[in-house]
C-alpha cells in the first residue's frame, strides 16, 4: 500500500470531510455569484466576475455566518458537557460525572502516561492552558468569524443602503442592527436545535457502527457508551 | 478631500484584510473624480459630457421623462452646483458622494464608475430624494 493511500485510510474521515467542505464552498460560490448577479442585472448594475465575487464582501459574510455559528455549536458543546449531562445519551458523561474531574482520570502531571502530550506531563500553567485548549481555539475561532461577519456584512448592509439611496451606517450602528441579529440569530437558532435533538435522539435511536450511537442493543438508559 | 473607506477602522485591521471590504477594482478616488467631472460638465452647460457620465438606467431615464435627448433634458434638470467632493463612502460597487451643494450616488460598472442619482436631498430615514435618478 502507497503513503498516501494508507494516510487517506487512516484519516478518510477528515479527509472526506476536507472534500465535502471544499466541493460545498465552491458550490456556494458559483450559486451566490448567480444570485449577486441576478440581483445586480434587476437593479440595472453591472454582473460580477468570479474572482470578484469570491473577494466580495457579499460572499465573506454568507461563509463567515456560517463559519462562526458552527463554531460556537462545538464550543458549547465541548464546553457545556463537561458540567450538564443528559441522561441515556452517548454524548454526555454519567450523570455524578458533571466537572473536571480528578488529574488521576484525565491523566495529567504524575498521572501522565509516557505517551501523553508534553504539556499534559509538565504540570503548572501549560497543563492548565493544555486542559482547555480545545475550547479556547474553537472560541476563538469563533469570535474571528463573528468579527469578520460583522465587518463584511456591515459592508454588505451599507452596500444595499447606497443602492436604495441610503446613508451607509457605522460598523457600531451595524453591529446593533437587525441584520446583523438575524443573520447571528438565525443562524444559532439552527445550530442549537440540531445538537439538542441529537443530544435526546441518540437516548433512543441507533445508528450501528457509529461511535456517535450507542449500540444497538444498549439500553435507553445507558448514559455515555458509544458504539 | 475626506475619504471614509469601509476598512477605515483600524483596530480591526485582521478581520477588514480577510474580508477584503471595500477593496474595488478601482481607488476610491475614481468614484470622486467622476462625480466631480460630472458636476464639472452641468456647470459649463456640456450635457453631453454628464450624459456620458452617468449609469445606463439613469440615461434612459432622463431621456424618457423628458422625451428628449439626454444632452439637452439634463440641461433642465436644475441640477444644483456640486463643487469639491468633500466626503467620499464607498462599499463594494456603491458609493455616495457628498459635496458642499449636493450628495450623489455612483455605480460601478465595467467601464467605469457612473452617477446613478443626482441632485439629492435628505429625508430623514427614508431614501434620498433625487432630481435625478434610474
Amino acid at each position: 500500500m502507497t503513503r498516501v493511500r494508507r494516510f487517506v485510510r487512516s484519516n478518510s474521515l477528515g479527509v472526506v470531510f476536507g472534500c465535502l467542505f471544499l466541493a460545498a464552498l465552491v458550490g456556494q460560490a458559483f450559486a451566490g455569484l448567480a444570485e449577486f448577479n441576478n440581483h445586480q442585472v434587476a437593479d440595472g448594475l453591472a454582473t460580477v466576475t468570479f474572482g470578484r465575487y469570491v473577494t466580495s464582501a457579499d460572499f465573506a459574510v454568507d461563509v463567515a455566518e456560517n463559519w462562526q455559528s458552527e463554531y460556537l455549536q462545538f464550543l458549547l458543546y465541548i464546553v457545556l458537557t463537561v458540567w450538564l449531562v443528559q441522561r441515556g445519551s452517548p454524548e454526555s458523561k454519567k450523570p455524578g460525572e458533571q466537572g473536571r474531574e480528578s488529574d488521576e482520570k484525565q491523566k495529567v502531571g504524575a498521572y501522565a502516561g509516557p505517551d501523553s502530550p508534553r504539556w499534559a506531563r509538565t504540570g503548572g500553567w501549560r497543563t492548565r492552558i493544555y486542559s482547555s485548549s480545545l475550547g479556547a481555539v474553537m472560541g476563538a475561532v469563533f469570535l474571528a468569524c463573528w468579527l469578520v461577519q460583522s465587518v463584511a456584512g456591515w459592508s454588505t448592509f451599507n452596500e444595499e443602503q447606497l443602492k436604495q439611496l441610503q446613508d451607509p451606517q457605522s460598523w457600531l450602528g451595524y453591529v446593533g442592527s437587525a441584520d446583523f441579529w438575524n443573520r447571528s440569530l438565525q443562524n444559532w437558532q439552527s445550530e442549537f436545535l440540531a445538537v439538542g435533538s441529537m443530544a435526546v435522539l441518540s437516548i433512543y435511536l441507533r445508528e450501528r457502527g457509529s461511535p456517535e450511537s450507542k449500540p444497538v442493543g444498549s439500553s435507553h438508559d445507558s448514559t455515555g457508551v458509544e458504539g | 478631500m475626506l475619504v471614509m473607506r469601509p476598512w477605515a477602522v483600524g483596530a480591526l485591521a485582521g478581520a477588514f484584510v480577510l474580508v477584503g471590504v471595500g477593496c474595488g477594482s478601482d481607488l476610491p478616488a475614481a468614484a470622486s473624480n467622476v462625480a466631480e467631472r460630472f458636476y464639472q460638465a452641468i456647470g459649463a452647460r456640456n450635457g453631453a459630457a454628464a450624459c456620458a457620465l452617468l449609469a445606463p438606467q439613469t440615461f434612459h431615464e432622463v431621456e424618457e421623462s423628458a422625451q428628449a435627448q439626454c444632452a439637452t433634458a439634463i440641461l433642465d434638470e436644475n441640477i444644483p452646483a456640486g463643487g469639491e467632493v468633500t466626503e467620499l463612502r464607498q462599499y463594494g460597487g456603491q458609493a455616495q458622494a457628498r459635496m458642499r451643494d449636493d450628495t450623489a450616488f455612483l455605480a460601478e460598472f465595467d467601464d467605469g464608475w457612473k452617477v446613478v442619482a443626482a441632485a439629492c436631498t435628505p429625508q430623514g430615514q427614508l431614501p434620498y430624494d433625487c432630481k435625478l435618478k434610474g
